[in-house]
């Protein structure tokens, strides 16, 4: 087999997030377990990034939010279920997490109401036509007329997301203004706690530590998300198992030709 | 009276923009190493220069690989771009007609202008596929040395080719009328005389040099480890603020103040070298 273009080495590219993103923790606790990223990994900041570099390298491998898959690259079938929206949306995809939307104590005024519409039916529908996994839709009496100003910051997996369900209820409600902004879930838990944003976002659990220092913080899951291992088109490798996944990531495979596959 | 007192006003004033921006400096020197000195104190500063693991969730933090880094890539740039800069400083200056500099400065000078995530970008689809193609991942040193001297160009070619500019024509003047040649004449006379001004050069480019971050984190692949050849990856001092500066607290934060505190005083080694070359130079002159 021969998977780089024009090259004898099939040596694995891994790509994965840096120490601190949301997506790395997740993926630090459901797959890697105790075993340590190597050390040779390609660390890149965003989950954009780390698509176009998968993109561009027949050898890589990286793992991202579902929603940032496209056509560039190819999500593996981890354990023998493939990365599609109906196997997320019905739980057999392994690697699904729940999406926090964070505010310091019981959201008010036109904060909640964008809460509640965003998991409301038609928040939820959004939720899955933007690649992520929805849940039931909790009923929400929307309000005649809304004014007044929200921030959202954190998460970059949630944030183009929430950059739709903002721009849908900035439409319904041409009075209010909603800024969303990145920054990584440890900075949607930071604004969240200390008020410098009306609502966090975070793709990962609240640490202990966070808890005690923002005892005030409600938790409210907005979404679930997958998270796609993925790889270059040309890779004739379409499916690992979670093991194999650590075995790469942790530096213990790393060659393309180590691992077994039925050829297509 | 009148001018006196203007004279005497325009004199304070001017007084007063020194002083606020040596405040300024003063300020942001103190709260960085007031943010670095923590970490410093708890992991050691022997533990912290020469340990060559950073693992921020399991207490270790160690810089040794990223101040490699980013004296390689700063070195790396320094030895593509003077010979490629002072060229092209030396072809603006004194061979190229009249026309062909009016388009061409002002596009070397347009150079400045793009901002480095542009770079970054460009870098990360093209330049990193085409080091792939020599060997290993293309995030590497190597892709990072070419993004950087296409940064640092501008400014040596621009202060380059003004200190050139600058030798007064007397001296070429003198030696063509010695028989030198007009090659010889450059090599020998000119290039010698504008000797300053081109160190100068190299020491701005240097400063940008070291101080990039973004280009470098799209190029660089951040990775921690020791790299032992061109084609392996690395993390720059700035990479590895920028990269966790967003997620961190408690120790990791001052770990990464005390990061901003090397490279502090690398910049302030390197500037002190090149004054020092730049005086001696002068002084033989």
């Amino acid at each position: 087999m021969s998977v780089g273009c024009g090259r004898d080495s099939d040596a694995i590219t891994i790509i994965s997030r840096e120490e601190g993103s949301g997506t790395r923790a997740y993926f630090k606790s459901t797959v890697m377990g105790d075993t340590l990223t190597t050390d040779g990994a390609i660390l890149l900041p965003y989950n954009g990034a780390i698509r176009n570099a998968v993109a561009g390298d027949p050898n890589g491998i990286g793992y991202i939010s579902r929603g940032y898959v496209d056509s560039a690259v190819i999500p593996l079938a981890i354990d023998g279920v493939s990365c599609t929206l109906e196997n997320c949306q019905a739980g057999k995809y392994p690697l699904s997490r729940p999406l926090y939307f964070l505010t310091s104590g019981e959201a008010t005024g036109v904060t909640a109401e964008f809460i509640n519409f965003c998991l409301s039916d038609a928040g939820q529908t959004i939720v899955a036509d933007e690649g992520y996994i929805r849940q039931e839709g909790k009923p929400w009496d929307s309000p005649q007329k809304l004014i007044g100003n929200i921030s959202e910051r954190g998460s970059t997996t949630i944030q183009p997301l929430a950059e739709k369900l903002a721009n849908r209820f900035m439409k319904l409600y041409p009075e209010v203004t909603i800024t969303i902004s990145g920054g990584g879930s440890s900075v949607g838990v930071k604004s969240a706690g200390n008020g410098t944003a009306d609502i966090g976002a975070a793709s990962r659990e609240l640490k202990s530590s966070e808890m005690e220092e923002y005892p005030d913080l409600k938790t409210h899951v907005m979404a679930y998300d997958a998270v796609a291992i993925i790889v270059h088109p040309d890779n004739p490798v379409h499916g690992l198992t979670t093991g194999e996944v650590a075995q790469i990531f942790g530096g213990e495979i790393a060659d393309w030709k180590e691992l077994e596959f039925v050829e297509l | 009276m009148n001018r006196y007192l203007t004279d005497k006003l325009s004199h304070w004033v001017v007084l007063l923009c020194a002083f606020v921006s040596l405040l300024i400096l003063a300020l942001i020197a103190i709260f960085t190493f007031q943010q670095g000195f923590p970490a410093f104190r708890e992991i050691g500063i022997v533990q912290f220069l020469t340990g060559t693991v950073w693992r921020p969730g399991q207490g270790e933090f160690g810089i040794l690989t990223m101040i490699l880094g980013s004296i390689y890539v700063t070195l790396g740039a320094l030895v593509l771009s003077t010979p490629l800069g002072v060229g092209c400083a030396i072809l603006l200056a004194e061979v190229a007609p009249h026309q062909v500099r009016g388009i061409l400065r002002p596009m070397v000078e347009l150079l400045v202008g793009i901002p480095s995530i542009v770079y970054g970008l460009v870098g990360m689809m093209f330049i990193v596929p085409l080091v792939r193609e020599i060997g290993g991942t293309g995030f590497s040193i190597l892709a990072a040395v070419i993004v950087l001297t296409a940064m640092v160009l501008p400014t040596v070619i621009t202060i380059s080719e003004d200190s050139i500019r600058s030798v007064p024509q007397k001296y070429k003047d003198g030696a063509l009328s010695l028989g030198a040649t007009r090659w010889q004449t450059i090599w020998h006379v000119t290039l010698p005389a504008a000797r300053s001004g081109i160190i100068t050069a190299v020491v701005l480019g240097m400063g940008r040099a070291i101080g990039e971050t973004m280009a470098m984190i799209m190029v660089i692949g951040n990775a921690i480890r020791m790299p032992t050849s061109p084609l392996d990856p690395a993390r720059t001092l700035t990479g590895n603020i920028a990269v966790e500066i967003m997620y961190a607290a408690g120790i990791h934060e001052n770990a990464l103040f005390a990061t901003g505190v090397v490279l502090f005083v690398l910049i302030i080694a390197l500037n002190s070298i090149a004054f020092v070359t730049r005086q001696r130079e002068q002084e033989a002159e």
